[in-house]
């Protein structure tokens, strides 16, 4: 991994059209400006992370009940 | 046409076209580049099975049978990797996820729906930018997640007394068996 030092107001350029820049430091917090073209996701990290969790735990699974009494039973309802 | 064994549907059999790639896998299970769907036709929950892992399969439905105004705002990016050249060849599923011991608050992940390119088979887990959609939405609606805690927390309720009746000898009537459908009940 690439570690830079940066201040306040500094930035980086990745590539040509995305541009990262230091806002402003509070404690241990860092806010960040980010430019990018609209083509390119900005996520944060923890989403991903989440997201592997939920997938994790999706795989992980085998019900004693079911599935087909649970959504007849929704179905029924509507 | 090959056949793969698989941990939840036996074995199957497998046309080339029936594979989704993943190219760069799906999250938590980034080197599994092959999966194919499974299920019953009249289900709306399928599974995607892993070809790397005959015992990796996730559970996934349309976004559509949860919010039926589903409308995943997807960046061009990612549009860019599954080569859609035309919006008629998407298909969008989400993953589920079922709690073992409560079913019924089965949830998913409408953040981060699957996308597929159907025409050329290529697919990819995104996150959409519609941050007012939850990675945890509830499949079923509170009524019905209420009636089935309801009759989960009966029947429990009479195992435990079905357990304390082998030393008691029972006071009469007859033992309660009827908690197999729980359809009809008067919360409906």
């Amino acid at each position: 991994m690439l570690v830079l030092t940066r201040k306040v107001g500094e930035g980086l350029v990745i590539g040509e059209e995305i541009e990262i820049t230091v806002i402003e430091t509070r404690g241990d917090s860092v806010r960040l400006g980010v430019s990018a073209p609209r083509s390119v996701g900005v996520w944060r990290r923890e989403l991903w992370d989440q997201i592997r969790e939920e997938n994790l735990k999706a795989a992980a699974q085998s019900p004693k009940i079911s599935l087909d009494t649970l959504l007849s039973k929704k179905d029924t309802e509507e | 046409m090959k056949t793969v064994t698989t941990t939840r549907f036996g074995v199957l059999s497998v046309n080339d076209e029936d594979v989704l790639h993943f190219p760069k896998g799906i999250p938590g299970f980034y080197d599994h580049r092959e999966w194919i769907l499974a299920g019953e036709d009249e289900n709306p929950i399928k599974w995607l099975q892993s070809l790397s892992d005959e015992a990796i399969a996730l559970p996934v439905m349309p976004p559509q049978a949860v919010l039926p105004e589903y409308n995943a705002k997807i960046v061009a990016g990612d549009l860019g990797d599954l080569f859609v050249d035309d919006d008629g060849d998407l298909s969008t599923m989400v993953v589920v996820s079922i709690p073992p011991d409560a079913p019924w608050n089965m949830t998913a992940n409408l953040r981060a729906p699957i996308v597929v390119n159907v025409k050329k088979r290529l697919a990819k887990q995104v996150i959409c930018a519609n941050d007012e959609y939850s990675m945890r939405a509830f499949i079923l609606s509170d009524a019905v997640r209420a009636s089935f805690e309801a009759q989960a927390s009966r029947t429990a309720a009479e195992e435990a007394g079905a357990t304390s009746s082998e030393t008691i000898p029972p006071t009469g009537g007859a033992p309660k068996d009827s908690c197999a459908a729980p359809a009809g009940e008067e919360e409906a």
